[in-house]
């Protein structure tokens, strides 16, 4: 568990507002697309590994 | 005419520990993260804290969770509020207690602590870990290095799924 920074002499700050809908439609959009790009990454190998299978049925 | 605050929240990410950390004895820490009601008012003292938390409690679109020291609920280590926003959560505020800030902060870990509570609330919720919050421009590097948040446009950051397991996995996997 090591150190990743160690600032004391520096205060660090965020924004403290409400998001605006377009913000959020974004923040939305985008979570989706990685959901979708995680799932197509998952069932890719399977697929792949699918029309192998059937390659060598035909031999 | 009517003037906007704006508000800046101390959100310092000093070290990634399992618990906190006494920075001067280094003695480890488990906590406790329970939520906060208007019955807890009176834990409250506003002097204490930058922002307003009792507000914060007040809107029923935020949670407000408190961290402790395992067994001394009554001391207030820091304060974390977000919002449920469907499909992540947004986190609105962070605060440390004030003698966890500066230089001589007594304890570490506080901020990262409640963010990977935040992290390990989105997983709870089906979220798979997202957790989003607006950064101030000089400090995304920092919440990139520490958090591995990532910018998504202008100042909003998000936590994905692989950079909340990393958190959850520091403070609360033994």
């Amino acid at each position: 568990m090591g150190l990743i920074k160690e600032s004391r002499d520096i205060d660090y700050y965020f924004e403290n507002r409400e998001l605006t809908e377009e913000e959020c439609r974004l923040i939305s959009e985008y979570i989706k697309s990685q959901k979708i790009k995680k799932t197509k990454s998952i069932k890719q190998p399977l697929i792949t590994l699918k029309k192998k299978k059937v390659e060598t049925l035909k031999y | 005419m009517k003037q906007k605050r704006k508000i800046e929240l101390d959100f310092i990410v000093d070290k990634l520990t399992n618990s906190i950390e006494n920075a001067i004895t280094g003695d480890i820490f488990d906590t406790e993260i329970i939520q906060l009601s208007v019955k807890n008012f009176k834990e409250i003292i506003s002097n204490d804290w930058l922002f307003d938390w009792k507000q914060e409690i007040r809107n029923k679109s935020k949670e407000v969770y408190k961290l402790t020291i395992k067994n001394n609920a009554q001391i207030i280590q820091g304060l974390i509020s977000y919002e449920d926003k469907g499909d992540h959560l947004f986190m609105h505020l962070i605060e440390s207690a004030k003698f966890n800030k500066g230089k001589i902060k007594i304890y570490l870990g506080i901020p990262g602590n409640l963010v990977a509570f935040a992290c390990q609330q989105s997983f709870m919720k089906g979220y798979g870990g997202y957790v989003s919050f607006i950064s101030k421009s000089k400090l995304i590097e920092h919440y990139s290095d520490t958090l591995g948040a990532k910018v998504l446009f202008a100042n909003t950051m998000i936590i994905e799924t692989s950079a909340a397991l990393k958190l959850i996995h520091k403070y609360y996997n033994k």
